[in-house]
């Protein structure tokens, strides 16, 4: 029985050093672990083709995450707090830079390396990769919301936000489809529509080092947009359980005349309605303020190299070649994710796929990250449930709110519902 | 007591033999002891090394500022997080729900346990499949019960929801939590109260019965002060069990529209905000709150809970 119970010990830690010995790849290639959207469509070919630009010197491993970014981050922070080399490439959201960079997560990248990663890159998705000067991130690809309208209902493409909701009123009397669609489920997809509009009148949430919460009467007058827009019967009645799933489906079943959304929406609408999809219209954000252009919130993902990577340098050449101008070109037709190299928006077959890259290109000039914090997430979280749900937002009020709670989460004390 | 007391007999004078023996049982039971101690000791320190030490570490983290993020940059703040945690209302709210759901639940259980155990025991033909059958909710996985749950009342695509979206709206969402909850845990109180009804002679019962006492009567006045013990476990177990409930809560509603319970609450602080501080603090106040719930069952009960005098 005894002896029997230490060689099944003996063979447990023979197979653990076994593991342990081919984790550095088969005859000594190093792998590279790249974690963040292998899954996406197509993905395999840019895999294949890096795997085989390399020439042996290393393998690209692509490793599966969740989904959704809040388990994203969940596993990232988890393995990186715990030192763990097994990863090296990092897939981030955009709005984890900051923390990332400030708990000592990710490399800084300096000399040669910034340079390359940030060579004919568009300057927004820079700054995105970018925390207190210093570039942590090769920028991969990058997102702005447009506005999508029914072409039949609007007849010429509203420039500001008040021309969308008078519109809307006059169609909604005319009974005729009316509904504007607005992310405002409790999430972050309601943050970035948020910070839309607050960036567009020219506030902010937090100061430039993160340290005192930037609450004052543009961020009321955010308040109160939404807060109308929730009451004044020109929503969804599920307004407060919007996701962009939910907003695309009250455009495809001809609920909305507007909609405020990712530029996916052209694509998926020609899959999912093809009628709809010939009638949707296009256009930049409306101006929230008359006469200054909207100030759209950048979405995207960068790679960053992990501190922990044991090949560093292999792995920002992995990270190079998987957001070369090729990748990015078959990223955007099949996948549908936005480049971040300005030649690639020059490719006639992007423009073709993306007949809205004008405006793309055009939000991007005045398009504003999300708060750069290390406590993002933790902003993120209280603003969504303190702005949820919109029809109970009281302007002044919630706004006060916001600033003692922000104040809270910088100060370590605040809790996370 | 002391009418238990045997009658006094006159001391027997002490024989050299009788003091040998004497000592060779003190000594006997004195080396017994060494041995269930020793046999005792590898138990009992990786019990301290997995759930005391932890523990301890939360309790001490608990009086800190400290942030995953800057490992190095914790700060004894005392009693600070407490006093953060027991004024903030998203915590008080979290803290009703559970209970809510605690009560309910375990109430809820208890009744249709109590149901399925008298089946169980009653059943006379396909007894092993009737128990067996009975044991499947159980024997899933919770994870995998909750998402089920969760697709079954998903607008559109559930064959419990058609056209209505339950679980956007809060109480709809809290009722089936409490559903998954009960669902899930009826079989296991189901098999601790049939433990006890095996107890229950049924001499007892055809006595009653020869009385004249009704089917009612019987379990009323007969099975339940017999089995009274059992439901104390099956209670006590599941009420600590309920008030820690996550995976459910977690699958289906992800803490959405308020109905989070202590542990989410918990959870979101410590792996979301990376607060350990924070998140340390109301972990232990969830270990307080279950020993309290403890000590409150063992008082009120009495000697028939779990723990009490009269338990063995």
């Amino acid at each position: 029985m005894r002896l029997r119970r230490l060689t099944g010990l003996g063979v447990v830690a023979a197979s653990v050093a076994a593991l342990a010995a081919c984790s550095d790849g088969d005859g000594g290639t190093p792998v590279i672990n790249v974690y963040g959207s292998t899954s996406d469509a197509g993905w395999t070919k840019i895999l294949d083709a890096c795997n085989a630009a390399a020439q042996g010197r290393y393998t690209i491993r692509p490793n599966l995450i969740p989904s959704d970014a809040d388990s994203q981050r969940e596993q990232f922070v988890r393995r990186l707090a715990a030192r763990d080399e097994g990863m090296d490439v990092l897939g981030m959201d955009v709005t984890w830079t900051a923390e990332f960079a400030e708990a000592g997560w990710i490399r800084e990248l300096t000399g040669e390396q910034a340079q390359a990663a940030t060579e004919g890159v568009l300057q927004q998705p820079i700054d995105t990769a970018t925390w207190k000067d210093k570039l942590y991130g090769i920028p991969r690809t990058t997102n702005v919301q447009l506005l999508w309208y029914r072409k039949s209902l609007v007849p010429d493409a509203p420039t500001t936000w008040q021309q969308v909701v008078d519109r809307a009123q006059q169609l909604k009397s005319e009974n005729k489809p009316y509904v504007i669609g607005l992310t405002a489920a409790q999430y972050e997809g309601y943050v970035v529509g948020f910070n839309t509009i607050l960036s567009s009148l020219g506030g902010t949430l937090v100061n430039e080092d993160s340290t005192k919460p930037t609450v004052d009467e543009r961020t009321v007058e955010a308040l109160g947009i939404l807060k109308s827009l929730a009451t004044d019967g020109l929503a969804s009645a599920s307004l407060s359980n919007s996701q962009e799933p939910e907003v695309f489906a009250q455009m495809q079943n001809g609920q909305a005349a507007f909609a405020i959304n990712w530029p996916y929406m052209l694509s998926a609408m020609r899959e999912a309605n093809p009628e709809v999809a010939d009638d949707l219209g296009w256009t930049k954000l409306p101006q929230f303020k008359e006469g200054e252009p909207a100030r759209a919130t950048l979405g995207g993902m960068n790679y960053a190299i992990s501190t922990y990577s044991t090949h560093p340098d292999l792995a920002f050449d992995a990270a190079m070649c998987l957001r070369n101008p090729e990748a990015e070109l078959n990223g955007a037709l099949d996948a549908g994710n936005v480049p971040v190299l300005e030649e690639v928006f020059d490719d006639p077959e992007f423009q073709e796929a993306y007949p809205m890259y004008e405006d793309i290109l055009a939000e991007l000039e005045t398009a504003v990250p999300r708060p750069k914090t290390p406590l993002y997430q933790n902003i993120s979280t209280i603003v969504s449930s303190t702005l949820s749900p919109p029809s109970q937002i009281d302007p002044q009020r919630t706004a006060d709110t916001l600033r003692t709670e922000i104040q809270d989460a910088i100060d370590g004390k605040g809790i996370l519902p | 007591m002391s009418t238990q007391t045997p009658p006094a007999v006159a001391a027997p004078e002490p024989d050299e033999g009788l003091v040998i023996a004497r000592k060779r049982a003190s000594e006997g039971r004195r080396a017994e002891q060494r041995l269930g101690l020793m046999l005792c000791a590898p138990a009992v320190l990786v019990m301290l090394a997995v759930a005391a030490y932890p523990i301890a570490y939360a309790i001490y983290l608990s009086f800190f500022k400290a942030d995953l993020r800057k490992p190095d940059a914790n700060e004894f703040v005392g009693l600070s997080n407490y006093v953060t945690v027991l004024t903030s209302p998203i915590w008080w709210q979290s803290f009703g729900i559970t209970m809510f759901i605690t009560v309910i639940g375990a109430a809820a259980e208890l009744v249709l346990g109590m149901l399925l155990a008298l089946v169980m025991h009653r059943t006379l033909v396909g007894r092993g499949l009737v128990r067996t059958s009975a044991l499947v909710p159980y024997a899933i996985v919770t994870v995998v019960a909750a998402f089920s749950w969760r697709f079954a009342w998903t607008q559109g695509i559930g064959w419990l929801a058609g056209d209505s979206a339950p679980l956007t709206d809060r109480w709809p969402s809290i009722w089936i939590i409490i559903l998954a909850e009960v669902w899930k845990t009826v079989p296991f109180m189901a098999l601790l109260l049939m433990a006890g009804l095996a107890l229950v002679p049924e001499d007892l019962l055809k006595a009653a019965s020869m009385d004249g006492a009704s089917a009612w009567q019987r379990f009323w006045r007969v099975t339940v002060p017999l089995i009274k013990p059992s439901i104390l476990v099956a209670l006590l177990f599941r009420t600590l069990d309920a008030f820690r409930v996550f995976d459910n809560i977690f699958v289906l509603t992800g803490g959405s529209n308020d109905t989070s319970s202590v542990s989410m609450v918990a959870y979101n602080n410590l792996i979301r905000g990376l607060n350990l501080g924070i998140g340390s603090t109301m972990a232990v106040l969830i270990f307080i709150t279950t020993a309290i719930i403890a000590f409150l069952f063992v008082k009120l009960f009495g000697a028939a809970a779990p723990g009490g005098s009269g338990s063995r």
